[in-house]
């Protein structure tokens, strides 16, 4: 058997127990293999619990454990970061728990909280900055207005009241309750971030979701501002337009003008 | 060729970061996962920058995957020379082992057959990886829980081999060596005797789970065999830097550095510098 050949049947087999062991391989060899097989499994598993601890609490244990096992085996690691073994575990809870939307928007929030951890750093525009950076501006500037937002911001889709259910979901914190929180009656958006060294995430309303949606993806201030009209009128999209352009720089969510 | 570098240290890990920002931790290195560091910013980099300003630091990766045969990851090799360029180790470092095929990471540090086959693909790869890192790399011997039928030369002919070969440097694991040796029978005196262990820049050191097949689990205290070994090893080495891994049931570190003390004693008599550092 080549070494190529070795290494995919070896792999193969770590992933199932349905695929046998070479002959040659039986008796103390297998036992040994065993080790590897556990240990893949284990080690896996593992990851998937530091990436996502509140899911965890969320689903309970064993639950969880059928959940990241059912992900890897879709879904088998390719990259050569251990962290990357959670990519789209969102996606397979959604499927996992169809009856409990909850539990793919805290894989997606923990997720989202991992990537902004250990996004590249940058400066983000602080109100002195954005006052300088857009002095004399006319409406047709603040209508063609783009902006870079930080890295690893994200923003989501949520029906529940997160900043709730994360106490009620930490370490010591009060899960059956958190199971049993009625979601929200409006959909919101949520936006993870990481504030300095810290990945954080807040809630905003539907109308920022989908300004917040609209600039990140390239659009400009102006057809943020059109959108918020037709959804609030002219009056109440404009004044809430402003308060929302000083709550993202406020936040620390704009890295520059684009 | 590595210049040596005779000191004492420990791994770097999340429990013990405070530890290392905010104290003087008398250590002469810490070694740091690199994988945990090929990162594009954050915590992680910034902590590695606050502690590289106070104490050397080596590489360590499990990653690398220098036995693959399907070659190495160009995009993790991009990763590692960026984190190497900036944290100007002392070493890199990395296993003996494979860890990825062609579409999927097992993430475990995988045994080798020792064949010619194999150990051609190694020395490829681990030149590769130097060529790209612009530095020799130190190879660990790993610890291992099968063995192949088709092995044509024991694990110490192997590594000497690719390190003749590579002009690679040695991460000698003297743990792995007692692991390795009680699930495979062999004399791990006769593995140390084996190695060009003029080669040696680094030594391990780890508990493990005992048992009819023994586990390098890094999670309790160094047992006595394994300190036994050390001393022979240090008997035949030139300077190293010797440090305790601990990944799991991780104390605190005053109970680390105490072990580490365990270490500095033993090495104390075969010091290149007079006294131990």
């Amino acid at each position: 058997m080549s070494l190529a050949d070795l290494q995919s049947r070896f792999i193969a087999a770590l992933r199932s127990d349905e695929v046998s062991l070479p002959e040659a391989w039986q008796g103390t060899q297998a036992e040994g293999f065993d080790v590897y097989r556990n240990a893949y499994r284990s080690r896996l598993v593992d990851a998937m619990r530091e990436t996502f601890p509140r899911t965890a609490r969320l689903v309970g244990d064993e639950a969880f454990g059928a959940a990241a096992a059912h992900h890897l085996i879709q879904h088998p690691p390719a990259s050569w970061t251990l962290d990357a073994a959670g990519t789209g575990f969102e996606l397979t809870v959604a499927e996992l728990f169809p009856e409990d939307p909850d539990v793919a928007e805290l894989a997606w929030i923990e997720w989202a909280m991992q990537e902004a951890f250990v996004a590249r750093d940058a400066q983000s525009l602080d109100g002195l900055a954005f006052t300088a950076a857009t002095a004399g501006f006319d409406d047709a500037d603040w209508g063609d207005l783009r902006l870079q937002f930080v890295p690893g911001i994200a923003v989501g889709h949520v029906r529940h009241d997160w900043p709730t259910l994360w106490q009620l979901l930490d370490d010591d914190g009060d899960v059956a309750s958190a199971r049993t929180l009625p979601p929200s009656s409006q959909p919101q958006g949520c936006v993870v971030w990481r504030a300095d060294l810290r990945p954080v995430f807040a809630l905003v309303d539907s109308a920022s979701l989908e300004a917040l949606e609209l600039i990140i993806g390239r659009g400009s201030y102006g057809e943020a501002c059109d959108r918020m009209v037709g959804r609030l009128g002219e009056e109440r999209a404009l004044q809430l337009a402003g308060e929302m352009l000083i709550r993202w720089v406020t936040n620390g969510w704009i890295e520059a003008i684009a | 060729m590595i210049d040596p570098f005779e000191g004492f240290g420990l791994g770097l890990r999340r429990p013990h970061y405070r530890d290392f920002l905010d104290g003087d931790v008398p250590v002469d290195f810490v070694e740091v996962i690199s994988e945990n560091f090929m990162v594009d910013g954050g915590n992680p980099l910034a902590v590695l920058e606050e502690v590289r300003s106070k104490h050397e630091v080596v590489l360590h990766g499990v990653s690398l995957s220098p036995g693959s045969a399907h070659g190495l990851d160009p995009e993790y090799l991009d990763r590692l020379a960026v984190l190497v360029d900036s944290v100007e180790p002392l070493w890199v470092s990395d296993h003996l082992c494979w860890t990825r095929c062609s579409a999927h990471n097992s993430h475990d540090l995988l045994p080798l057959p020792m064949t010619s086959e194999a150990l051609d693909v190694v020395c490829a790869n681990v030149q590769v990886a130097q060529d790209r890192l612009r530095r020799p790399i130190l190879l660990e011997n790993p610890s291992s829980y099968l063995t192949f039928p088709e092995d044509e030369m024991p694990e110490w002919a192997f590594i000497s081999e690719v390190a003749r070969r590579t002009g690679c440097c040695l991460l000698l694991d003297v743990n792995n060596i007692y692991v390795s040796a009680h699930n495979h029978g062999f004399s791990a005196i006769d593995y140390l005797d084996g190695l060009p262990l003029d080669r040696v820049r680094q030594v391990h050191l780890a508990g493990h789970a005992p048992g009819r097949i023994a586990i390098d689990t890094h999670d309790r205290a160094v047992c006595d065999g394994v300190w036994s070994l050390l001393d022979r090893a240090l008997s035949l080495t030139g300077p190293v830097a010797v440090m305790i891994e601990r990944d799991d049931a991780i104390p605190q570190l005053s109970e680390l550095l105490t072990e580490l003390d365990i270490a500095r004693n033993i090495a104390a008599p075969h010091s290149r510098m007079g006294v131990a550092a």
